[in-house]
């Protein structure tokens, strides 16, 4: 569906053209393939338009007609003022990639000129400009008075908006600038809306042009119901600001009318005069621009509005209004819907009333009582308005808003005629400060889904919404301070910078519907309850520039893994802008599924090789084919194409054996007299393709890993791996083999320590002599080595075997580990005897005879000891009785549990033979 | 002056137990753990070097209990740093038949002992030697002693991987009469260097039993 207001009759291309057409499309084929920039012809043409169109609410002067960076831009702005406590600020919203210099002139009521000095606006960025100081230098008359804006640059490039404002009564009104070039006859309408009879509506009339013009200002209102008219001569460049109620209707008339409409005509040319109401209740906080359209601009008897606030604002509950107004000659009849999108994500929508309008009649349209009527949730905090009129286009004018109960905040709801609309963009500043805050309404003016592409830049780069969806007729919400605030990943996801605090928004229709969606963005200021609204469309939506298929992480999956990819659009504004790639939606193929397969960017590896795999969608490429003209697009298909290789990876012992499952490792330790005794297994993961090798990196889990070899002929990558943490569940850890993180192959892994022990029943009594030093096993820890105690031992020799936490022996994880044992509060010392290759070492339980000689460790005797004749540890008939003894047992530094708690009786018997009885739970 | 004369002669210092297992030094040296329980010995030890003081330990059993109940027996309480008494007075209420006394010649050595052993006769700790002239190791003194009838023993049998450090080398020289056994055995060694607990007797609670003595060196010093 395309939506272009000014069809024109399709003219039969020449065979120049034709030739040309053809060969464009080729290029366009062959760079489409190479992924290459689009250089841009179409293939398909939608209707195209004729003359710059002009939205029913707001004009969308701010750009122009012509793709020219030299094209004169000449933007009026109605009136500003800086009197009576007033503020009056200057938006300058450069769209494009290249700065722009303005010139801004003020003019006094009167008409007096002020040349301001330019100013430029770097691309991509906008100004906000207080114009006191401006004032301040052109001279006391120009407090108050109108404003235009010159500039060089394509059509639409520059979004100019005037605000005023009254910050100690919280009152706002905007008016966007209107290039008067190209409005199309010399009437202009509007509508207001007041919260009660109190209120008053001023009307600003401003002439733009050199010569001077006769302005007769019509108004209808209601309730109560009241008409009036005046005509007032304007000298070139003068400004007049009337009361509807005392200059048009005439003064002591009774109370102001709450709503109606106004009319403007004029003698000048089209364009000459601006105009722009100012509906405002000050004792409430009430405040509403009254934005003023030509309607020989409408293009269709249609209205569509985004962004319509429901439920509260802060502690304000908000009641919707919106108003009409029957400006032509015959009955009209308005009708409407509300849409809007439930909390659970499905659209609804609520019928409207019917209202019959009789020539010059205004009324409200009930919109709550209808929601009221529907059953809409409390919970709907917003919705969009569509209405449609009997009658001529632009016959029925409308407003609509939401406000509070108090009168305050209003937020103002522009009312756009869609068909009339330029393109389905929008390039907006936005800023959070203080209390305020950006928020940016995009609905779907259309009865299909429709997709958008949405971009932020700010100060440390872009944040990238992607390809979003907008179901039928709905309104998607971006806040930015949310989206800032709770860190909200973009479609790459990276998160708006926590301080960032201004940028520019851009987003445009992505499809072949070059009208189906409208957006604007609102500001709105919580503390202070004051809201205006900004929109400012592009020459074009954004066209397709180029295509590319990425990984994700890396272009490597392994066998029965699926790593993904992603479709990547690259577009182009009509600014001649390179936007920042997004992901896009596709289709997929693969070259060789016996090698990998595609669907949604998953790529699922089947066997080791290499594939390419490709992409495919349908791009779209905006063009203006004659000056003035409107925005055609044709359709491409690009299929970018990327190799993916399909790796795997078998991990196996330094023998090429199989690993066991789970693979068990040791920690490495350091002994008491600082000896490490490393622990690291040598493995191998064998890559295949063996090219591979070098970029599969090997990942721990509870694991070190180190010395990693990889070899690209052999395939093989040799490294070490080496506990780190002991694991608490079996198979908690693993190896990991991944390129960049995409896992191609893990093994489970348990980190095992020592943490039990068992022993047998410790054999026969053996007496022995031995000499004994802080070095023999078993060990005099106070003996130095440089000495020897010539002891006696009655003891028997018990194997203890070390277990881990799971009962589980620990093999030869910990072979030549170190024991080493705590006994009472005396300091940990080794017993010199190791941990075997099978998980068991030898503690020799007993005791020592008295009568032990302490010599050098050279003397002979030390030597001759084991065969002397052997010390007696008791007399006949006698026992003695260790008590229990308590010590504590590490194996590597790992301590066991539960510690030995153990006692020892030795006796002799009168015949003079020994018994020994170990008590060892 | 005492009524007896002490000759003390501390010859050579020969302590087989001032030794560490070597190389603990660099980065890659890891401290040797300490038991996470404290018994009444290591507790006594820490003592010592906060208030540097000497015990001694007359230990007791009887049929049912463990010769070394007393030395083995935990102590909840870390030092409390408020006072020796204070620290010792808590022992007397958490450790059964725990006493103390200060030695009546040396205030920095404090004998425990257990209550019981007072209604031991022939106790040979509180016996008394008439007349000695002594020189060489402690547990010969020891033997020495016994010779005379006294019921004290040198002969103790070690366990196998015990690392408290013995005294086997401190050649000591004893000469006086009428001093009683506890004495002999304490004042005729210097204190300096020595372990904090210089000596335990364990004896059985029964009628003549013989209490065995077993002689602590120093504490091992870093090479």
């Amino acid at each position: 569906m395309n939506r272009s207001a000014h069809p024109r009759p399709l003219t039969k291309p020449s065979l120049p053209t034709i030739l040309c057409a053809t060969g464009l499309l080729l290029a366009l084929l062959l760079s489409l393939v190479s992924a290459a920039p689009y250089p841009g012809t179409p293939r398909t043409r939608l209707p195209a338009a004729g003359v710059p169109v002009t939205p029913q609410d707001t004009p969308p002067p701010c750009c122009g007609s012509e793709e020219d960076d030299q094209k004169p831009h000449l933007l009026a702005a109605s009136y500003y003022s800086l009197k009576d406590g007033l503020r009056s600020k200057l938006l300058l919203n450069n769209k494009g990639p290249l700065p722009l210099e303005v010139k801004a002139t003020l003019f006094s009521m009167g008409g007096e000129r002020y040349e301001v000095a330019p100013v430029t606006v770097e691309g991509n960025s906008f100004q906000l400009l207080d114009l006191r100081g401006w004032a301040d230098a052109a001279g006391p008359q120009f407090r108050e008075g109108s404003i235009q804006v010159f500039h060089l640059g394509r059509d639409l490039v520059l979004g100019t908006q005037v605000y005023v404002e009254d910050e100690a009564r919280g009152l706002s009104f905007e008016e966007k600038f209107a290039e008067p070039a190209t409005l199309p006859s010399s009437r202009l309408r509007g509508v207001w809306w007041l919260p009660s009879q109190r209120g008053e509506v001023r009307l600003a009339v401003s002439n733009t042009s050199d010569a001077a013009v006769t302005v007769t200002a019509h108004a209808d209102g209601a309730r109560p119901t009241r008409r009036g008219s005046v005509t007032v001569e304007l000298l070139p460049h003068e400004t007049r600001l009337l009361d509807v109620g005392g200059d048009l209707f005439g003064p002591g008339r009774g109370a102001m009318s709450r709503l109606g409409g106004i009319s403007v005509e004029h003698t000048g040319p089209a364009g000459a005069v601006l105009a722009r109401g100012f509906a405002r209740d000050a004792t409430a906080g009430y405040s509403l621009s009254v934005q003023f359209s030509d309607p020989q601009g409408a293009k269709s008897s249609a209205y569509q509005g985004a962004g319509l606030r429901l439920g509260a604002a802060g502690d304000e509950a908000l009641t919707p209004v919106a108003v009409a107004h029957n400006a032509g000659t015959a009955e009209a009849v308005v009708t409407g819907r509300l849409p809007y999108t439930k909390t659970d994500g499905l659209g609804a929508e609520v019928v409207l009333p019917e209202t019959r309008l009789a020539p010059g009649e205004t009324a409200e349209i009930d919109i709550a009582g209808a929601m009221r009527s529907a059953g809409v949730p409390e919970d709907v905090s917003g919705a969009g308005l569509e209405f449609e009129y009997t009658g001529e286009p632009g016959g029925v004018q409308m407003t609509a808003l939401s406000v509070g109960e108090g009168g305050g905040p209003v937020f103002r709801v522009p009312m756009w005629d869609v068909a009339a609309q330029r393109s389905a963009t929008g390039g907006y500043p936005w800023f959070i400060e203080g209390d305020s805050s950006t928020v940016v309404y995009l609905k779907n003016v259309t009865a299909l889904p429709q997709e958008y592409t949405l971009q932020i830049s700010h100060e440390g780069g872009t944040y990238v919404l992607g390809s979003k969806t907008v179901e039928p007729r709905q309104t998607t919400v971006l806040d930015l301070r949310a989206l800032r605030d709770e860190q909200t990943p973009d479609a790459l996801g990276a998160t708006l910078p926590p301080g960032a605090a201004r940028g520019q928004i851009v987003w445009s229709v992505r499809g072949p519907d070059g009208l189906a969606m409208i957006g604007r963005s609102e500001q709105f200021d919580a503390a202070r309850g004051v809201s205006s609204s900004y929109a400012c469309v592009s020459c074009c939506p954004q066209s397709f520039y180029s295509a590319s298929v990425v990984p994700v992480d890396v272009n490597v999956v392994g066998v029965g893994a699926t790593t993904q990819f992603r479709a990547m659009q690259t577009d182009k504004n009509c600014y001649g802008q390179i936007m920042t790639p997004y992901p896009t939606g596709a289709s997929w193929a693969s070259a060789n599924n016996s090698i990998a397969t595609a669907s949604n960017g998953a790529i699922t590896g089947v066997q080791t090789g290499t594939t390419g795999i490709q992409a495919n969608w349908t791009g779209y490429v905006w063009t203006v084919r004659y000056s003035g003209g409107a925005c055609d697009s044709f359709s491409v298909s690009p299929r970018p194409a990327q190799n993916v290789n399909v790796a795997s990876v078998a991990f196996q012992k330094e023998d090429g054996s199989a690993l066991p499952t789970p693979l068990r490792v040791g920690i490495s330790s350091v002994k008491l007299d600082g000896t490490a005794q490393n622990r690291a297994q040598q493995l191998k993961a064998l890559v295949s393709p063996p090219s591979m090798a070098e970029h599969v990196m090997i990942i721990g889990n509870k694991v070190q890993i180190s010395d990693r070899t990889p070899n690209n002929s052999t395939g093989f990558i040799t490294f070490k791996v080496v506990g780190v943490t002991p694991s608490e569940q079996p198979a908690d850890g693993s190896i990991r083999a991944e390129v960049g993180s995409t896992p191609l192959r893990t093994h489970p892994i348990t980190v095992v320590v020592p943490a039990k022990l068992t022993h047998d029943l410790g054999g026969s009594l053996i007496i022995q002599n031995k000499p004994m030093n802080v070095t023999t096993t078993p060990p005099a820890v106070a003996v130095p080595a440089t000495q020897m105690l010539l002891n006696t031992l009655y003891y028997k020799s018990f194997t203890v075997t070390v277990k881990d936490k799971w009962d589980v022996h620990v093999g030869d994880l910990y072979a030549g580990a170190e024991v080493t044992e705590v006994i009472g509060n005396n300091e940990e010392a080794s017993i010199n005897s190791p941990v075997t290759a099978s998980g068991t070492f030898i503690d020799p339980v007993g005791r020592i005879a008295p009568g032990a000689i302490l010599v050098p460790a050279t003397d002979p005797r030390v030597a001759a000891w084991p065969s002397q004749p052997k010390l007696q540890a008791l007399q006949p008939g006698l026992c003695s009785d260790t008590g229990t003894q308590n010590i504590e047992v590490f194996v590597a530094g790992f301590e066991l549990a539960p510690a030995i708690a153990r006692s020892v009786v030795l006796c002799r018997n009168q015949n003079g033979s020994y018994t020994l009885e170990v008590t060892w739970p | 002056m005492s009524k007896y004369a002490l000759i003390v002669a501390a010859l050579s210092v020969i302590a087989a137990g001032t030794h560490l297992p070597g190389g603990r030094q660099g980065p890659t040296v890891r401290q040797p753990r300490q038991s996470r329980t404290t018994f009444l010995e290591g507790h006594l030890l820490k003592l010592g070097e906060e208030y540097n003081v000497y015990f001694t330990l007359e230990a007791a059993w009887e049929d049912g209990e463990s010769s070394n109940w007393m030395e083995n027996q935990k102590i909840k309480e870390a030092p409390q740093h408020d006072g020796l008494q204070r620290e010792l007075e808590r022992l007397v209420n958490s450790v059964p038949h725990f006493t103390y006394a200060f030695d009546r010649t040396n205030p920095r050595v404090i004998h425990i002992a257990d209550a019981r052993l007072a209604r031991q006769n022939e106790y040979g700790l509180d016996s008394i030697v008439k007349s000695i002239d002594y020189k060489g190791s402690p547990a010969g003194l020891v033997t020495a002693l016994g010779a005379q009838g006294i019921k004290v023993s040198a002969e103790i049998l070690m366990m196998i991987g015990d690392p408290r450090p013995r005294d086997s080398g401190t050649e000591i020289r004893v000469a006086g009469q009428n001093i009683i056994v506890r004495d002999a055995i304490t004042h005729f060694t210097p204190l300096e260097g020595r372990r904090r607990i210089l000596w335990v007797s364990t004896t059985k609670l029964a009628p003549g039993a013989v209490s065995q003595i077993d002689f602590f060196a120093g504490p091992k010093k870093p090479q």
